[in-house]
């Protein structure tokens, strides 16, 4: 009983001990859009994100919390309207939540575990060595973005060099795109697939270490000949799925699929990025080397004895790069770009398209306001055939901080597009958004 | 009366020695007087003044070892807390930006922007000792201060043609700076208030940067002041700036 007190009584303390310790951080965030053709809402969330953090000597304990409310209700029938969340239905996710151990064991080790973002590559959000993460395609303007995973990260620093370990032991896939948005993934789920009329399955992979886990490996070096660089390997599932499987009927002279079997395909990816300076100019270049299985698609015709099978992911490499560089002009200017070949959908060599990113922005008012006038970007598959297959998006934008911790931004989304690009998709998705963001 | 009239030349001596001091030498003291602790901590309230005199406020810790390596960490306001510059020898300089969670190499073209929102630019922010960036030519001494004009060396790249530096003659240290732009044009003073003795060292409590092109105005008050605490090397890394 007294050795029960004792234990209370140091838990106690231990707790008040955090808790003076603990800092409490986040910001609120309204963000609305508005489709331009018919008015309607095309986005309408509302955020709240939390940050706690409480740090000890060589201990960090770091969490982050998003609480959503899409605006919409998810209300279908009578009895819904009984039930606060349906009515109003508010999300909550827990983005990161993860102990940090410095000279964790040895000098220079440090281990982070829980649930962690762990962002690779040098290029600004477009990222092809950054694959342990799922993706959180959610809002598709924010790409990006990806979960946090439960894993165990290892960094050892020696000299300029640091080595990275992370072990994710289950497999999560990606969030993609919410409502309609989800139609720029048409071929790559089989035409028809997102579609409610056509029944699809998701193969998960078997909860074992071997079938489920990743892993990744990564050297970086601070200073090459005045570059900063890394290398990386990663072993895991890809976390959009691939349909194996198509099962349809042939009618009047076409084949009508009914369902759509999908699985994860495992992939093994070599990454590399470096970035530096030349002439003044910053530049970086990344690549991922894909290494997946192959994937063939079976076709099952139910009312003809035909069966056809089709290889639609070869067992071949592919590589996605991004190489940009950023400038500032004399006049405040900043621009950048960056050429991307692949983009984070995309598998096969003859799958992947490219892409033009741009921003030019420049500040005001003693960066109080800051106009993204030249932003955007230009999707095509082939140069000589840009004229029937092309996307453009023109996206500016301003921001204002009247004052510190508050911004509002307002900007507009026009899409143009021809043929089958990924972006051309949404051109009849103009749209006018604005977000209002407190910080606190 | 005898020591009197030792006091007195020695006085006189040191003025003489003083008076014929180069402009390399001087500048030297400067770096030597600026740069005198082994490695110094401080927080420092940041005042940021608009031209119709409203404030915004910003607060930073500041590490600094040696002459070149430097560590600037915001705390507050909330939307700019944990944005981090770490500057290390060979113009080598990284920012951290706590919404990615990464660093990322600054590249020379940013050298010229102001730093969160300052009237300090990446450039002002290098931890470099001014013999290293700049060629001193002694303009005038005055009762108390040597004015010196500072051109960039060669090799060495720089957003301002020149500076001129009034430096201290009873301690060599540097109150109050003229930065020109590549036009030749004054276009932001540094001034140096409260320069006190802290421990062996001196130091400017208060330091004042004005951007004339925008009636713009920062002020860094200083406090916690710590010098040689024997500052760890591993402040100054990657690691330390992304935790």
């Amino acid at each position: 009983m007294k050795a029960l007190k004792i234990i209370t009584l140091i838990f106690i303390q231990s707790a008040l001990l955090i808790s003076q310790n603990l800092q409490i951080g986040g910001y609120i965030q309204a963000d609305d859009r508005v489709k331009l053709k018919d008015k309607t809402i095309s986005w309408e969330e509302y955020r709240l994100n939390l940050t706690g953090q409480v740090e000890l000597e060589n201990v960090k304990f770091y969490s982050e919390i998003w609480v959503r409310n899409f605006g919409s209700s998810d209300v279908k029938k009578i009895s819904d309207l009984l039930d606060r969340n349906y009515v109003e239905p508010v999300d909550i996710k827990i983005r990161e939540a993860y102990v940090d151990v410095k000279d964790f064991l040895i000098d220079n080790l440090d281990l982070k575990v829980g649930r962690q973002r762990i962002a690779w590559g040098t290029a600004d959000k477009l990222n092809p060595t950054d694959n342990l993460n799922p993706d959180d395609l959610e809002d598709i303007w924010d790409y990006g973005r990806h979960l946090g995973s439960n894993a165990i990260k290892l960094s050892y620093y020696i000299g300029d060099f640091t080595f990275t370990s992370v072990f994710i032991p289950t497999f999560t896939p990606a969030v993609l795109p919410r409502g309609d948005w989800v139609k720029i993934f048409t071929d790559e789920f089989f035409p028809g697939a997102i579609q409610t009329q056509i029944q699809t399955q998701i193969q998960n992979p078997d909860p074992s270490l071997k079938e489920a886990s990743k892993f990744g490996l990564k050297i970086s070096k601070r200073d090459i000949l005045g570059f900063a660089f890394s290398l990386s390997y990663v072993y895991g599932r890809d976390d959009i799925p691939i349909p194996y499987k198509v099962s349809g009927k042939f009618k009047d002279g076409k084949f009508v699929p009914d369902s759509v079997l999908l699985f994860f395909p495992k992939m093994k990816i070599v990454g590399f990025d470096l970035t530096g300076d030349i002439k003044g100019i910053g530049v970086w270049g990344e690549a991922g080397i894909f290494y997946p299985e192959e994937v063939i698609l079976e076709t099952v015709i139910s009312n003809i004895p035909i069966q056809k099978s089709e290889t639609i992911l070869k067992k071949e490499n592919y590589t996605r790069f991004v190489l940009g560089f950023d400038y500032t002009f004399k006049n405040g200017i900043y621009a950048n770009v960056q050429y991307l070949h692949g983009f984070l959908h995309e598998r096969g060599r003859e799958n992947l398209r490219n892409y033009i990113v741009f921003n030019f922005e420049r500040k005001f008012m003693n960066d109080k306001v800051k106009f993204n006038f030249l932003s955007g970007g230009f999707e095509f598959k082939r140069a000589k055939d840009v004229k029937n297959n092309y996307a453009l998006i023109y996206n500016p934008q301003i921001s204002y901080n009247p004052i510190d911790n508050l911004e509002f931004t307002i900007g507009v989304r026009l899409i143009e597009g021809k043929g089958r690009t990924t972006f051309g998709r949404l051109s009849d998705r103009d749209e006018i958004y604005l977000k209002v963001k407190y910080s606190f | 009366m005898r020591y009197l009239a030792l006091a007195l030349s020695l006085v006189f001596t040191t003025n003489i020695l003083f008076a014929q001091l180069t402009a390399v030498e001087i500048l030297k003291k400067v770096d030597d007087v600026s740069y005198a602790p082994k490695d110094q901590f401080y927080k420092s309230k940041v005042i940021l003044i608009d031209k119709n005199g409203k404030e915004m406020h910003r607060e930073a810790l500041m590490y600094q070892k040696g002459t070149n390596k430097r560590l600037v960490k915001f705390t507050e306001p909330a939307d700019i807390k944990g944005i981090g510059f770490l500057s290390l020898p060979e113009d080598v300089n990284y920012v951290y930006l706590p919404a990615f969670k990464k660093s990322r190499r600054i590249a020379s073209h940013i050298k010229n922007q102001n730093f969160a929102g300052t009237d300090f630019t990446y450039e002002d922010m290098e931890a470099l000792t001014y013999s290293e960036k700049w060629e001193p030519e002694l303009l005038r001494k005055d009762e108390f201060h040597y004015v010196l004009k500072l051109t960039p060396r060669k090799g060495r790249t720089s957003d301002y043609s020149k500076l001129i530096m009034y430096a201290r003659t009873d301690n060599f240290y540097p109150e109050k700076i003229e930065y020109y732009d590549k036009a030749g044009n004054l276009c932001k003073i540094l001034t140096r208030r409260r320069i006190e003795k802290v421990g062996n060292y001196w130091i400017a409590i208060e330091t004042e940067m004005k951007d004339l092109r925008k009636n713009h105005t920062t002020k860094l008050m200083l406090e916690d002041i710590k010098f040689d605490t024997n500052l760890s090397d591993d402040i100054f890394t990657l690691r330390n700036l992304e935790r």
